[in-house]
């Protein structure tokens, strides 16, 4: 019998251990207590398995992240280039640590981001606020345990839209980052958050709080080599008027994982989660979202697509929880995937729980091939089958776009998806 | 530019084409007319190269070359063109994008330069408002919320961009009002040349009056039982399909 040595809580406690006098703010005892609180919780709830149903369809993640390290500065960081043109901050992480000279950080009413080091040593409430960001799964208690490093975003009115753009350029190891966008009354915001490291386990825990009439468009663009991992918890919540609009791409990384909470908590607050999985090889993407609506006149729209080839897979979980009092509330839900080969495969799992009476709420979950006689008639128009294809590949994802503010954003997205189906169409 | 010989075409199994024999010289318009389920929709996608018709017997010749083991599109680059009796919508697919990409993709395997931007939306302005069609219409989603009539129209217009050799028009016809039955058949009579021949498939003899023809096919039982003049489609407007059947069997 051979004896296989599996990444389990413990292995994490251990790290923990041997690190903590190296982490941020070590010397604080209030964050080594919550650090410690934070392992013990890990160890306790133990690392994710199949048996738990939000991870029912990611199992065997353990045997994924083999032996760990954290990451570290010393193994070196690239400065990604922008995609942004006009963005108004551009941030660049990696290895787990934001690599922007602080000094470069905005720091206006309109505009103002802070490190977990600069809010350590100047602001130990705002500290605590950003350590403070609830997350109950494992995996937040591991990425509070051994945080690296956390940006901390705040906007307030402003005269222009504030564009912000974060590279994350991957990681060797364990690289745990948080961030809190905290957007007040009015102000206008579009973030790009985009990943795309070879190898490592990026494991975010990011927490969004949208304002009365704020307005958030959040771009997660997911990029990695089919040998990196990454897992990410995103809770957003918006207050009266508040919308948030938010773009997942899965386009790459062996393992991702997204998990998003987005309660709507006030009246007249709107959230849109969009998003596509582009997949091939042995890809393996999980969107699992849950949309809240507590307040009456809320509204939720969802639209995720996939395309997916080789053997990859698909998990798709998306609830939709009507609380009572949440009157004229309209949550919407689609999930459609295309399968390019025999051998990928779809979990869907639509759920909605509705406890009033007078609400609008719709689910559906469909899968299929390329429609044969669509392809036809492209190329009976002379389209070459790889053109023909790739245009109705693109054609089925549209329907993501059209919620996304035109302009960068929008263009970004899309020539993503361009590029990205190039590889997958073939 | 067409010869088909002894075609014997089976779908799923059932035989559909059971021996149909035809010619069509350059420069001419023939008609293909028969009953529903004679196989005119079978015969137009087997010329096209669609997956799933088994050609189990016979040739066609398309300018002294085998064509059928051509795919779709390099049949499309020859020359061949297939208006759709139902025009697929492709949603998310402006027309404008999907007509330049179709045009160049011709261009380019027929050896000519592609279109820049300007010249193909001079070119495409022009081709429109010969159609009666609304600029708007190129603007939008390929055939997408289209009706009837506006899909047989970009039909003509995909058709007038791709500038064919051999036009095979699937059944145009049906479901077009006598205005747009008449700009379908303008569109035809426009593109007629020395160097171009036409299929123009249809039930009944009403685009016959607009486009006459060369010479009239009638399909029936998946072969051809007639064939003759114009005044083989007044004959079968007088007696309608049993007789001529009839008379064939």
């Amino acid at each position: 019998m051979s004896v296989q040595t599996m990444t389990t809580a413990k292995s994490f406690a251990d790290l923990y251990a041997e690190e903590a006098a190296q982490l941020p703010g070590a010397a604080l005892p209030w964050l080594k207590q919550q650090r410690e609180a934070a392992v013990a919780r890990l160890l306790d709830l133990g690392l994710p398995t199949a048996r738990m149903e939000q991870w029912r369809y990611t199992p065997a993640l353990a045997n994924r992240l083999g032996s760990i390290a954290l990451s570290s500065l010393s193994s070196g960081a690239a400065e990604p280039a922008s995609l942004l043109p006009t963005a108004s901050q551009r941030i660049a992480v990696a290895q787990g640590s934001v690599l922007t000279d602080r000094n470069r950080l905005a720091s206006s009413s309109e505009l103002r981001l802070r490190t977990l080091d600069q809010l350590l040593e100047d602001d130990p409430d705002a500290a605590a606020r950003l350590v403070g960001i609830d997350g109950a799964s494992a995996f937040a208690a591991l990425n509070l345990a051994l945080l690296q490093d956390g940006l901390l975003i705040e906007a307030g009115p402003a005269d222009n839209q504030q564009i912000i753009e974060v590279a994350y350029s991957g990681c060797d190891g364990l690289a745990n980052l948080r961030s809190l966008i905290s957007l007040e009354a009015g102000a206008d915001v579009v973030l790009l958050e985009r990943f795309y490291g070879e190898t490592g386990l990026a494991n975010q825990v990011t927490a969004v709080d949208v304002g009365p009439g704020a307005r958030l468009t959040h771009l997660v663009v997911l990029e990695e080599g089919a040998a990196a991992t990454h897992l990410g918890e995103l809770s957003v919540s918006l207050a009266r008027d508040a919308g948030y609009r938010g773009y997942l791409l899965f386009s790459g990384a062996g393992l991702a994982r997204r998990e998003v909470t987005i309660d709507l908590a006030e009246p007249g607050a709107e959230a849109v989660l969009d998003g596509a999985y582009l997949l091939d090889g042995k890809a393996h993407g999980d969107l699992t979202s849950h949309i809240r609506h507590h307040a009456a006149d809320t509204t939720s729209k969802e639209t995720v697509k996939g395309v997916l080839g080789g053997q990859s897979r698909q998990v798709f979980r998306g609830k939709i929880t009507v609380e009572a009092g949440a009157a004229r509330a309209d949550g919407r839900m689609a999930n459609k995937t295309l399968l390019l080969s025999d051998q990928a495969e779809i979990d869907s799992k639509p759920e909605l729980m509705i406890y009033h009476d007078e609400v609008q709420c719709a689910h559906g979950a469909t899968s299929g091939k390329l429609d044969e006689q669509a392809l036809f008639y492209l190329r009976s128009r002379g389209l070459p089958q790889p053109i023909a294809r790739k245009l109705l590949m693109r054609s089925f994802l549209e329907e993501t776009l059209e919620r996304l503010p035109a302009g960068e954003a929008q263009d970004l997205v899309s020539t993503t998806l361009d590029r990205r189906l190039e590889e997958i169409a073939q | 530019m067409l010869d088909i010989e002894n075609l014997h075409v089976t779908v799923d199994g059932k035989e559909i084409l059971k021996g149909l024999t035809l010619s069509l010289p350059d420069g001419e318009v023939h008609a293909i007319m028969g009953p529903n389920g004679s196989g005119k929709s079978t015969l137009s996608y087997v010329l096209a190269g669609r997956e799933g018709y088994e050609v189990t017997e016979g040739s066609v010749t398309y300018r002294g070359e085998d064509m059928l083991d051509k795919e779709p599109e390099e049949r499309a680059a020859l020359g061949l063109f297939l208006a759709f009796q139902y025009p697929v919508e492709i949603p998310g697919v402006a027309n404008t994008t999907f007509l330049k990409e179709a045009a160049n993709a011709v261009r380019q395997a027929r050896g000519l330069e592609p279109y820049d931007a300007l010249q193909f939306v001079k070119l495409l302005r022009a081709k429109t408002k010969a159609l009666g069609m609304k600029d708007e219409m190129l603007k939008r989603a390929v055939n997408s919320g289209f009706s009837g009539g506006e899909k047989k129209r970009n039909e003509m217009l995909q058709m007038a961009v791709l500038e064919p050799s051999l036009a095979i028009l699937d059944e145009t016809d049906s479901g077009l009002d006598i205005d747009a039955l008449k700009t379908v058949a303008e569109a035809v009579n426009a593109m007629r040349m020395p160097e171009r021949a036409f299929l123009v498939i249809t039930h009944y003899q009403r685009l016959l009056n607009h486009i006459v023809p060369d010479r009239i096919h009638v399909l029936a039982h998946g072969r051809i039982v007639r064939s003759g003049g114009y005044e083989l489609a007044e004959e079968l407007e007088a007696k309608g399909y049993a007789d001529i059947m009839g008379e064939a069997a």
